[in-house]
C-alpha cells in the first residue's frame, strides 16, 4: 500500500527529502508553509513554556495530518533536548486528536543511521539496487539546495534589484521540487543554478560577512525568524550560515580519516564547549570559532527563546568574544517577537561592525 | 587543599556523601553562605540573559567561593538510566563558567554517568579520588563510605526520620500553630530540592506553609526513584513525585514548585498537572523567579488552601466537586 508521507516544511531541506520519499515510490503530502496558523495550532497545543521552534513543528504535523498524511516524519530524537521529549509527547496528542498516523522520527544527532533505518522501513523487501537512486538522487538534491541557498546569501547584498534575487531563488527551488529523478537532476542542475548566477550585481559594492550560528530550525524557517537572511541581505550583509546539509551528512568515518567541517568545527569549539549538551550548542560554539579565525566581521547567534542548549552555546560564545574580540549579536524569538524591534536591532548592529571597519580595526 | 561546594543545584541531594568522601581523602570541603540578595546579584552579572534562576543563583554561589577555596567541585551531570538526558544547562555547567568568568580556581569537574550502574560509579570516584592520592584503596574505601552514607540517608528521608533541611543543619524549631479536628490539611511538594529547600528561592516555602498550619510531605518521603523510560535525569523528583502523592489517599492537595526558565520543568509540568487531575488531587504550579513577591505568594498558598478545604466541606455535603 502506498504511503502517504508528510516532511515538516523546512525550505530546502523538504525538497531534498520530499525528493527522496517520491524517489522511493511513496506519495508525498504538500504541507503548507509555516504560517501563523499554524503556529496557532502549535501553542493551542503545546505547554506554554516550550520553545517556539518545538510549538511551531507540532502545527506543522497538524497539518500534514489534515491533509491526509498517515506517515509524518518528526524531528527528534532521544537526548537532543526538549525537542525529543516534545516529539514524544506531539505522536501521542496526535492520536489523541483522532489522527491515525505513523510516527517515524528522524534523530537529528543520528542522521546517517536514521535515513537508513527509514530508507529500510519505506523500501520494505525491494532489494538494494533499487536504492541506489534514490540515495544518489538525495544526495544530488541536498547538494543542489546547499548551493542554491549559499549563492543566494551571497547574492543579497551585491543585487542592483534585491526582489531578482528571491524571485531567482523561488524559481530555482520551483525547479528542486519538479525533479524526479539523477537523470534529469544532472542536466538541470547546471541550469538551475544559472537562474541565480544570471541575477544582475554590482560586485565592487563593499559588503560585510556576518555568520549566522543558533538553532537550526530557527534559522531555516523565515516565519520564525523574520525574514533575517532576507534583511540582512538588505542591509548589505553577506550571510554565512552554518548548517550546510552535506556538512550534516558527512560520511561516517573513523575520526582519523575525518577532515570535513563538522569535525574541524568541533575540535575549534572544544576550548569553549567541551559536552555535547544537546540541540546544536556544539555545533553552534564550533562553527562561532571557526567563522572567528578571520571568515566573518561579526556573528549573529539565533536562539529560541528559552532553548536550553542555545543557553549554554550563548555563555560559551562570552568567550569567544573575549578571546577573538568578535562582535556576536544575540537575537532570541518567540512566538511574540515583532519585526521592528528586530530591525532595529541588526541596523545597530551592522552600523556598528561598519563604523569599526572605517576605522580600521577589523 | 580546600575544595569549594556551591550552596545550590545538587548540594541539597549530594552534599553530604561528597564531604564525606572528599574529607576521608584528606581535603578541607568550604561551602558558599546560603542564598542572598547580594549574592544572587552577583550571579545574575555573571550569567546571559536567558538563564534559568537556580543557575544565575548557581553562578552566585560560585562568585562566593572565589578567594575561599583551592579547587572547585562542579560536577557535570548526564545521567541515571540509559537513553534519559539532562538539562543542557547541567550537563555544561563547567563550561559555562569556564566561559563566563575569568577568574576561576582549578574545576574539579567530572563527568557523571550512572546509567550503566556501578561502573560509572567507579569511574567518577577515581577520576575525582585520583586527584587527592596516589592510593587506589584509599579511593576505594572513601567512595564506599560515601555511598554508604548516601543509602542511609536516602532511606532515612524515605522513612522521615529526617528532613534535607534538618541534614543541612537547619535546627529551628518548627512551630505549627494548632489546627481544629477535621480541618487538617496535608499538601504534598514536587519539585528539585534546590528550588524547595534554599529560603532565599523559595521564599520559605516550607516555614509558611508550616505557619498556615499544613503538614507537609516532602518529595523523599514519596521516596520516588529514577526509573528507566524516563525522558530527564530529573523527572523522577517532579512527575514520579506527582505520581506518588496521586497514589496516597491522605495527600489533599499538591504544589507543583518551578523555576522561572526552567526548560525539563516547564515542559513536566504539564505532565505533573494532567496526573494531579486524573486522580482528582487538587494541584497548584508555583513560578519561583528573581522578582517574585512575598504578598503574591501568600496570597496564592492560601487561596489554595481555602479551595482545598471548600472542597472538603462541599464533599461532606454530599455535593459533588466541581474538580
Amino acid at each position: 500500500m502506498p504511503q502517504r508521507v508528510a516532511f515538516p516544511p523546512l525550505e530546502g531541506i523538504a525538497l531534498a527529502a520530499e525528493g527522496y520519499l517520491r524517489a522511493l515510490g511513496l506519495e508525498v503530502v504538500a504541507v503548507p508553509p509555516s504560517s501563523r496558523r499554524t503556529l496557532d495550532l502549535g501553542i493551542a497545543h503545546s505547554p506554554e513554556m516550550l520553545c517556539a521552534p518545538c510549538k511551531l513543528l507540532f502545527g506543522n504535523y497538524l497539518e500534514a495530518a489534515e491533509r491526509g498524511a498517515d506517515s509524518i516524519i518528526m524531528l527528534g530524537g532521544p537526548g537532543t533536548c526538549r525537542l525529543g521529549y516534545s516529539a514524544a509527547l506531539h505522536a501521542s496528542l496526535l492520536s489523541q486528536l483522532g489522527y491515525e498516523c505513523r510516527i517515524h522520527t528522524l534523530d537529528l544527532y543520528r542522521m546517517q543511521r536514521d535515513l537508513f533505518r527509514l530508507t529500510r522501513e519505506f523500501a520494505e523487501g525491494r532489494p538494494f539496487i533499487e536504492l541506489v537512486e534514490p540515495i544518489r538522487l538525495v544526495l544530488g538534491l541536498m547538494h543542489l539546495v546547499d548551493g542554491i541557498e549559499s549563492r543566494s546569501l551571497a547574492k543579497r547584498p551585491l543585487a542592483l534589484v534585491p526582489a531578482a534575487v528571491e524571485r531567482a531563488r523561488s524559481q530555482a527551488l520551483e525547479r528542486v521540487r519538479a525533479v524526479r529523478d539523477t537523470h534529469q537532476l544532472q542536466a538541470e542542475e547546471s541550469e538551475i543554478l544559472a537562474l541565480l548566477d544570471a541575477v544582475g550585481c554590482d560586485p565592487t559594492r563593499p559588503t560585510l560577512t556576518l555568520g549566522l550560528v543558533g538553532d537550526a530550525y530557527t534559522i531555516l524557517t523565515p516565519f520564525l525568524n523574520l525574514n533575517l537572511e532576507r534583511e540582512l541581505g538588505r542591509l548589505g550583509v553577506a550571510v554565512r550560515r552554518w548548517f550546510r546539509l552535506d556538512v550534516r551528512l558527512a560520511p561516517p568515518l573513523p575520526r582519523p580519516l575525518r577532515h570535513d567541517r563538522g569535525m574541524r568545527a568541533r575540535e575549534a569549539g572544544k576550548k569553549y564547549l567541551g559536552r555535547d549538551v544537546g540541540g546544536f550548542a556544539r555545533a553552534t560554539v564550533g562553527e562561532a570559532a571557526l567563522m572567528a579565525q578571520d571568515e566573518v566581521d561579526g556573528l549573529i547567534h539565533v536562539t529560541p527563546f528559552n532553548c536550553t542548549p542555545e543557553i549554554v552555546a550563548q555563555s560559551a560564545l562570552v568567550a569567544l568574544q573575549r578571546d577573538h574580540g568578535m562582535p556576536v549579536l544575540n537575537l532570541s524569538f518567540d512566538e511574540q517577537t515583532g519585526r521592528a524591534g528586530l530591525i532595529t536591532r541588526i541596523e545597530a548592529f551592522v552600523e556598528m561592525l561598519w563604523a569599526q571597519r572605517r576605522a580600521g580595526r577589523r | 587543599m580546600r575544595v569549594g561546594i556551591p550552596r545550590a543545584l545538587w548540594y541539597y541531594r549530594d552534599c553530604i556523601p561528597w564531604r564525606i568522601f572528599l574529607e576521608a581523602l584528606g581535603a578541607e570541603v568550604v561551602v558558599s553562605p546560603p542564598t542572598n540578595r547580594v549574592l544572587l546579584a552577583e550571579g545574575t552579572r555573571y550569567t546571559v540573559p536567558e538563564a534559568c534562576l537556580p543557575l544565575k543563583v548557581f553562578c552566585g554561589h560560585v562568585r562566593a567561593l572565589i578567594g575561599q577555596c583551592d579547587a572547585l567541585l562542579v560536577p557535570a551531570f548526564y545521567r541515571f538510566t540509559a537513553d534519559a538526558t539532562n538539562c543542557a544547562k547541567l550537563i555544561g555547567l563547567p563550561d559555562v563558567l569556564q566561559a563566563t568568568m575569568e577568574d576561576l580556581p582549578p574545576l574539579i569537574a567530572p563527568d557523571v554517568d550512572l546509567s550503566k550502574g556501578k561502573s560509572g560509579l567507579w569511574a567518577l570516584a577515581a577520576q575525582v579520588g585520583m586527584l587527592f592520592t596516589v592510593n587506589p584503596l584509599s579511593v576505594r574505601d572513601a567512595a564506599v563510605a560515601a555511598w554508604s552514607a548516601r543509602t542511609s540517608m536516602n532511606a532515612d528521608l524515605r522513612a522521615g526520620l529526617t528532613t534535607v533541611p534538618e541534614l543541612m543543619g537547619d535546627s529551628r524549631p518548627k512551630h505549627r500553630p494548632a489546627v481544629r479536628e477535621g480541618e487538617e490539611i496535608t499538601v504534598a511538594l514536587a519539585g528539585h530540592p534546590y528550588n524547595l529547600y534554599d529560603e532565599f528561592v523559595s521564599q520559605s516555602l516550607l516555614a509558611r506553609l508550616g505557619r498556615l498550619g499544613v503538614e507537609v510531605v516532602l518529595p523523599e518521603r514519596l521516596g520516588p526513584e529514577p526509573a528507566v523510560g524516563d525522558y530527564w535525569a530529573f523527572e523522577y523528583e517532579f512527575v514520579g513525585v506527582a505520581k506518588a502523592a496521586a497514589r496516597r489517599a491522605d495527600v489533599d492537595g499538591l504544589l507543583a514548585v518551578v523555576a522561572f526558565g526552567c526548560g525539563p520543568d516547564g515542559v513536566m509540568l504539564e505532565r505533573v498537572q494532567q496526573t494531579a487531575a486524573q486522580a482528582r488531587l487538587p494541584v497548584m504550579a508555583l513560578t519561583l523567579d528573581e522578582h517574585s513577591g512575598e504578598a503574591g505568594l501568600l496570597t496564592r498558598l492560601e487561596a489554595f488552601l481555602d479551595m482545598i478545604r471548600w472542597r472538603r466541606t462541599a464533599q461532606s455535603h454530599g455535593r459533588v466537586s466541581g474538580y
